[in-house]
């Protein structure tokens, strides 16, 4: 299917799109199953999103990102998942070239498989985004999902490919994010500091476990980590950037 | 220790029958020598330690802490730890770990001790598989008073009739959470009581003569048809095959048809009906 959708036109896949294929599936046990209503529904949730974004025009890089945080949204409160069922790629595969390939080949045209079929699903178009959603969550907030916007999609990537040392736990993500909100970079290059800060973590997992401290006690060692990553990268490149 | 039913078992090495609706729940008491723990890491008498329980899912690929408990004592304290890990966060392998951490930065500490907040001075590590590779049965737990079937029934087969459907997705046994004996027997499926086994073999039964009547009825279901792997079709094909080796599909049909009563029990002698097993 991803070979012929590749070479098709968006309003082609939009006729092709459905909310059932012979050969989906459903998990032995589980919770309810997503009836075609169900379907329904987020299929057009998500068209009418991506319509406000340029959909099915070509869209700016600016439009995509911001349509990727709400799908994000969308996708993490809509769809009554838990991660046990998110973690099966044939779910993402299902909703990228079944219910919505339409919107799959209008984000990422001509896109490698991975995006589409789910075979990384950090890489996935909807896939990535809902465990974005899952991993910042936070249910007591008013803007339950209010940390989505602190870090831009290459940057939140960095953090998602080092999923299992710190992409595993929304603990240490969550507290992550807080502690680079809260950073004044000044002049710095901010990609290569959150390089440098999430290399130190990496390294220092082997030795610390973030995910036993209280929220309190890990902003506070992850704001020593994050410093001396911010004097290492001056100390390499004087500039005149002020730390927050 | 693993707890079912608030009865305390040894962590067994897997868990074959779980499914993510089950949440695990985990006893254990670790015996901490406070004053060697804190000297062994050359830190002060002061120095803030905790234990926590830190578990990783590799189906999910998520990770937490469930419980964490501040130490207080000086020389030994007795620790109870008890958790309960959402199911529905797991998969896979779960691999947890019993830690004890530095809770707080030890800035002025000597330079070979830990400092950070968060450094191991303890860690014990266990695993537990959660899946087992056996198929499972498409099943789930419904209220039929919520859906058009019998308020009373004990349980309900849906079945496509498109038998080029991949199988999971064209079948799915509805159990009737209104259904005490339905309910009950599924629950202890592990551990069956004698009602629990009749029920069951009951269900198995009718689950079978179902499937069978259901292909049986399908003008498309033949020797010579050739459904692809994991449809409906080649698992009716393959049932059919182990409950009536060597006759035709033909010959079923007319069995069925011409004698419906008399075939019925044949499919029960076929699934050994309240069998040993």
């Amino acid at each position: 299917m991803h070979e012929l959708y590749r070479t098709l036109e968006i309003a082609e896949l939009g006729r092709r799109a459905g909310m059932t294929h012979d050969s989906s599936i459903f998990a032995a046990v589980g919770g309810d199953r997503a009836g075609i209503d169900d379907l329904a529904a987020l299929r057009l949730a998500v068209v009418d999103l991506a319509t406000g974004y340029g959909f099915p025009a070509e869209s700016s890089r600016d439009a995509r990102r911001d349509f990727d945080l709400r799908v994000a949204e969308t996708l993490h409160s809509g769809m009554h998942m838990v991660p046990a069922e998110a973690a099966a790629g044939d779910v993402w595969a299902f909703l990228a070239l079944v219910l919505l390939p339409d919107v799959a080949y209008w984000r990422y045209p001509r896109p490698p498989g991975d995006r589409v079929l789910a075979t990384d699903i950090t890489r996935h178009v909807f896939g990535r985004l809902w465990w974005r959603a899952h991993l910042v969550y936070s249910g007591g907030e008013v803007n339950p999902y209010g940390a989505l916007g602190i870090l831009g999609e290459a940057a939140f990537d960095q953090i998602y490919a080092r999923r299992k040392a710190l992409g595993a736990s929304p603990h240490l993500v969550k507290a992550i994010l807080r502690t680079w909100a809260d950073l004044d970079l000044g002049d710095l290059d901010e990609r290569e500091v959150l390089r440098g800060f999430l290399q130190r973590l990496l390294r220092l997992s082997p030795f610390v476990v973030f995910d036993a401290l209280d929220a309190e006690t890990l902003d506070a060692e992850l704001r020593v980590v994050v410093l001396e990553t911010v004097d290492a990268v001056r100390a390499d490149r004087p500039a005149s950037g002020r730390i927050g | 220790m693993l707890v079912v039913d608030e009865e305390q078992i040894p962590l067994p090495s897997h868990l074959p029958d779980w499914d993510y609706r089950t949440d695990i729940r985990l006893r254990r008491t670790v015996q901490v020598d406070v004053g060697a723990l804190r000297t062994g890491a050359g830190l002060p008498p002061d120095a803030p330690i905790a234990l926590a329980v830190v578990w990783t899912a590799t189906g999910s690929g998520l990770r937490s802490s469930p419980c964490r408990i501040p130490i207080k004592a000086a020389d030994t304290e007795s620790v109870h730890l008890d958790v309960r890990i959402a199911g529905a966060d797991l998969g896979g392998l779960l691999i947890l770990e019993t830690v004890a951490v530095l809770d707080d930065r030890m800035p002025a500490a000597a330079p070979i001790s830990p400092r950070r907040a968060g450094s191991v001075l303890w860690r014990e590590r266990c695993e537990l598989r959660l899946q087992g590779d056996a198929p499972q049965f498409p099943l789930a737990i419904v209220d039929f008073g919520r859906t058009s079937f019998p308020n009373d029934a004990g349980w309900h087969l849906q079945i496509s009739p498109n038998l080029s459907a991949a199988t999971m997705g064209a079948m799915l046994l509805l159990i009737n959470e209104r259904n005490q004996a339905a309910m009950s027997a599924f629950k202890n499926a592990a551990k069956p009581r004698a009602v629990d086994k009749a029920v069951l073999s009951t269900i198995y039964m009718d689950v079978a003569r179902t499937m069978v009547e259901h292909a049986l009825r399908s003008e498309e279901f033949s020797e010579t048809a050739d459904y692809e792997d994991e449809t409906l079709g080649a698992t009716l094909t393959a049932l059919v095959d182990q409950l009536f080796p060597g006759i035709s599909i033909g010959d079923l049909r007319l069995r069925m048809e011409n004698a419906p009563a008399h075939f019925a029990s044949e499919i029960q002698a076929a699934v050994k009906v309240f069998g040993d097993d």
